[in-house]
């Protein structure tokens, strides 16, 4: 059920007919005048759990009793850590819930790829080990869920957050289907409180949220899947020349931004069009001038998660400078190893905690210096500032993309290589880079308009003539350049 | 706290209406009604205007299939309509066929023949023939053994741009959910048939992709000029055959040729009884039910394809062919049945023809074509 398919569509007019009757007191007062406003919370909590596992369940039902251990586990842990005032116990407790919960990632998800590099780095040092390797599936959404459900325990071992007393509204809230599978990461703070009341669906919700899912699906449809065609070509390529690898990695780079923040786009559409609220996984993050503000910008649900529950428990930046870059490179190598079991993340993970180090004794001498400058000075450095650091970012998703150091080597020394004359010859190699360029440079224009006006709403709230030539502009692109095929979101993977 | 006495409490406030009025404005989608009047405005002129719209590409890629429909829809079915892979797309030249008519009679010949099709591909060009009023007298099928390789329980990935939704459905039968995802374009070309902003969707995307190679005002000037290149769909001859003396050769080698074959499914036990062979046999017997004439020609090979295509897989494809000759009473003319010879120097590699073999094999069988619509 990938959300650009027909049969989402179809799955999801029906989850939402069925929850506008269930919540719609008056028609379930005509069934049976008794009811109670807790008795429709609980119909409509039913009617949406039932929908999210049928949702998973339509990939590989044998995970869904993955997803029900883990949801009752971190349940009865809360509800222990709740009751609990013994510190040792309570410690215990949350151990247990950490230890189920990476368990559960880590047999799944890295099993393979530590019992391989045990195995080869056995045979460096001439110790010849022969590896167990289990053929394991890796379940949809595991690193997602189980992030989402292990920051609701630790919420309530920190005692930010009351142990949800309804069994169903927790595992309605571990389970909501428009972020089961590739987040946003939601916080319990959030989005748990949600699952506690019915709040009306109002037409501008509806409205918003069928907004941002069309958005999403442009992004998807059009942009990605189409720009998906060029990285994947540059990416199939034994010895790309210079321009090649050059388009393959800013192919790359538009393709992840467009394919992740359109899923991220249609679970808040789904979401909203439901009367849930979903926090905001992407803000213009090609814009950045620095990392920090980077991280700040791109899958922020998974940055604030690491900051939150791994950079600030290690000390952050309270203890000296030194420690600091330890935690930032620590953080962000765990990162990339989040995002799947293999040596390409960790070389990611480590060039963005690298340039998280280079950058943080820069960032504030340069901002003060940068702010005695003349305005037009200021933005023209600016502007520098996030091309140059976009760069940087594409030089990373070079290792996210290739299939092993070795491609990526293979890339990188393309990329130090003198061009060649028949540029067009190799462009038409990559298929339809034109298109792209085209396609790209519209995202850009809007984004643009968006980041300088500071609204990303800024399409849905323009004037009526504008929003339209828009809207029919992104019709007509839809129709005549959108991708067909239900191609899968990059991040399902992990 | 003062309320104003002069309005009842049963009244709202001037300003409570206002806003009612303010928020019902604010609820009606008039950004989409603007885009759907804009939408409707630019159908109104591109039907007024009423421009070729037929651009299809010339170039043996997934462009080609976006051609057919908007083809048919703006200029109807041709009197013979060549069909199958690019293989025929190549060594079937239409003016040459029509020329062998005689200036009197000469018919209108298009070439139908679509980049990398299987003869599954093949069947449904012959379902969007059918469909145009009237329907061709003839239709000629260049076929090879490459025209019946498996695709196992997968339909084509450009065979989409083909389908309407009876195909979808059709194939869903045969396939289930794996043909669903080729339902978004279904509906695109039934909604082509209706509407020109759909239908030049294949011009569209030709004229975007295009500007790699032209610059992309050039092409859009020709677009609107009408001043499109003839192709063959529109009866033309393949570029590709104009190019020089028509005795363009690349490299052929043994290693290329082993890559090429690699794992097709001619080793299969069972080839050439598969999937594709039923395609075969239904598009005949539709066009058997229509009335319309059909006649197979094995394609000319390139005598080191042939010697390195598994044992008895030519063998195997002439004995299919001739079956079918004798159950359906369609004819099938082996390429020792025509008056030509085609050696390697015909080949511009180790699949397609170049200009002197198109010239041969159209030449040979003019003959028999002629014979068979007189």
């Amino acid at each position: 059920l990938f959300f650009n398919s027909f049969q989402f569509a179809l799955f999801f007019v029906v989850v939402w007919l069925i929850r506008t009757l269930v919540t719609r007191t008056s028609t379930l007062r005509l069934l049976r005048p008794s009811l109670s406003r807790a008795r429709v919370l609980t119909a409509r909590n039913v009617v949406l759990l039932v929908a999210s596992y049928a949702f998973y369940a339509a990939w590989d039902y044998r995970f869904l009793f993955l997803l029900m251990a883990s949801t009752a586990n971190d349940y009865i842990v809360a509800r222990a850590l709740e009751k609990e005032q013994r510190a040792p116990r309570r410690r215990l407790y949350i151990t247990l819930s950490i230890a189920a919960n990476l368990g559960l990632l880590g047999f799944f998800k890295y099993y393979g790829f530590f019992a391989t590099s045990f195995a080869a780095l056995g045979r460096t040092l001439g110790v010849e080990m022969s590896p167990h390797v289990l053929n394991i599936v890796l379940p949809v959404g595991i690193s997602f869920y189980t992030f989402q459900s292990l920051s609701y325990t630790l919420e309530v071992y920190r005692r930010h957050l009351r142990a949800e007393p309804s069994l169903l509204n927790f595992a309605a809230f571990v389970a909501f289907f428009p972020q089961l599978v590739a987040g946003p990461i939601e916080r319990p703070n959030h989005l748990l409180p949600q699952f506690r009341h019915v709040r009306p669906v109002t037409w501008s919700k509806v409205s918003s949220g069928a907004y941002l899912i069309a958005v999403g699906l442009f992004k998807k449809v059009v942009i990605a899947d189409n720009v998906a065609r060029v990285a994947d070509a540059a990416f199939a390529l034994h010895a790309p020349t210079r321009v090649q690898a050059l388009v393959g990695a800013y192919a790359f780079a538009f393709q992840i931004y467009a394919d992740f923040s359109a899923y991220s786009d249609i679970a808040r559409g789904t979401a909203r069009s439901l009367g849930f609220e979903l926090s905001r996984n992407f803000d213009m993050p090609y814009f950045s001038a620095t990392p920090s503000e980077f991280w700040r910008r791109w899958h922020i649900s998974l940055s604030t998660w690491l900051r939150d529950y791994l950079y600030v428990p290690l000390g952050g930046n309270r203890r000296g400078p030194a420690r600091t870059y330890v935690n930032l490179m620590l953080t962000m190598l765990l990162g990339g190893l989040w995002h799947g079991a293999a040596w390409t993340f960790v070389a990611w993970g480590a060039f963005h905690g690298l340039i998280l180090c280079v950058y943080r004794p820069l960032e504030g001498p340069v901002r003060a210096w940068a702010h005695k400058l003349p305005f037009g000075a200021r933005g023209a450095l600016h502007g520098v500032a996030v091309l140059f650091f976009f760069h940087l970012v594409c030089v990373s998703w070079i290792f996210f993309r290739a299939d092993g150091l070795g491609q990526a080597a293979t890339f990188f020394r393309a990329l130090a290589a003198v061009p060649t004359k028949d540029v067009t010859g190799e462009l038409l190699v990559l298929g339809p880079v034109a298109l792209c360029a085209y396609l790209v440079a519209g995202l850009l224009v809007i984004q643009l308009l968006q980041y300088l006006k500071k609204d990303s709403w800024l399409v849905y709230r323009s004037p009526v003539p504008v929003r339209g030539l828009v809207y029919a502009a992104g019709a007509l692109l839809f129709v005549w350049t959108g991708v067909d095929g239900g191609e899968s979101f990059i991040y399902f993977q992990f | 706290v003062a309320s104003p006495s002069s309005i009842s409490s049963s009244e709202p406030l001037v300003s409570e209406v206002s806003r009612a009025r303010r928020n019902a404005r604010a609820r009606a989608p008039w950004g989409l009604a603007t885009a759907a009047g804009m939408l409707l405005a630019l159908e109104l002129v591109l039907r007024v205007l009423h421009p070729p719209g037929v651009l299809p590409s010339t170039l043996d890629d997934e462009l080609c299939y976006l051609g057919v429909v908007p083809e048919l829809l703006a200029y109807g079915a041709p009197d013979i309509a060549v069909v199958g892979s690019s293989r025929a797309r190549r060594a079937v030249n239409s003016p040459e066929i029509a020329a062998a008519f005689g200036s009197e009679q000469r018919p209108r010949v298009g070439n139908f023949g679509l980049g990398a099709a299987k003869a599954e591909d093949t069947e449904v060009t012959i379902r969007r023939l059918l469909e145009a009023n009237p329907a061709p007298k003839l239709v000629i099928w260049p076929i090879a053994p490459h025209d019946l390789v498996s695709r196992g329980e997968q339909p084509g990935p450009w065979v989409r741009y083909l389908w309407r939704v009876s195909d979808w459905r059709e194939a869903r039968q045969r396939l289930g959910g794996r043909a669903d995802r080729y339902l978004p374009e279904a509906l695109r070309n039934e909604a082509a048939r209706h509407l020109r902003l759909v239908r030049y969707r294949g011009p569209v995307r030709n004229l975007i992709e295009g500007s790699q190679r032209r610059h992309l005002l050039s092409n859009l000037t020709d677009l609107l000029l009408g001043r499109t290149q003839p192709t063959p769909l529109h009866g033309a001859i393949h570029p590709m055959n104009l190019k020089g003396d028509g005795t363009a050769m690349k490299e052929v080698s043994r290693k290329r040729i082993r890559r090429y074959i690699g794992r097709r499914s001619y080793r299969d036990p069972r080839w050439p009884n598969n999937e594709q062979a039923a395609s075969v046999e239904r598009a005949i017997e539709l066009l058997a039910r229509r009335g319309v004439r059909l006649v197979f020609f094995e394609l000319p090979a390139h005598p080191l394809m042939e010697e390195m295509l598994p044992s008895g897989t030519t063998k195997k494809y002439r004995k299919l062919m001739k079956t079918l000759e004798k159950r359906h009473g369609v004819p099938f003319f082996r390429i020792s049945d025509l008056d030509e010879q085609f050696s390697a120097l015909d080949f511009v590699e180790q699949s397609h023809v170049n200009g002197m073999g198109a010239k041969k094999f159209t030449k040979a069988i003019s003959g028999p074509v002629v014979k068979i619509l007189r």
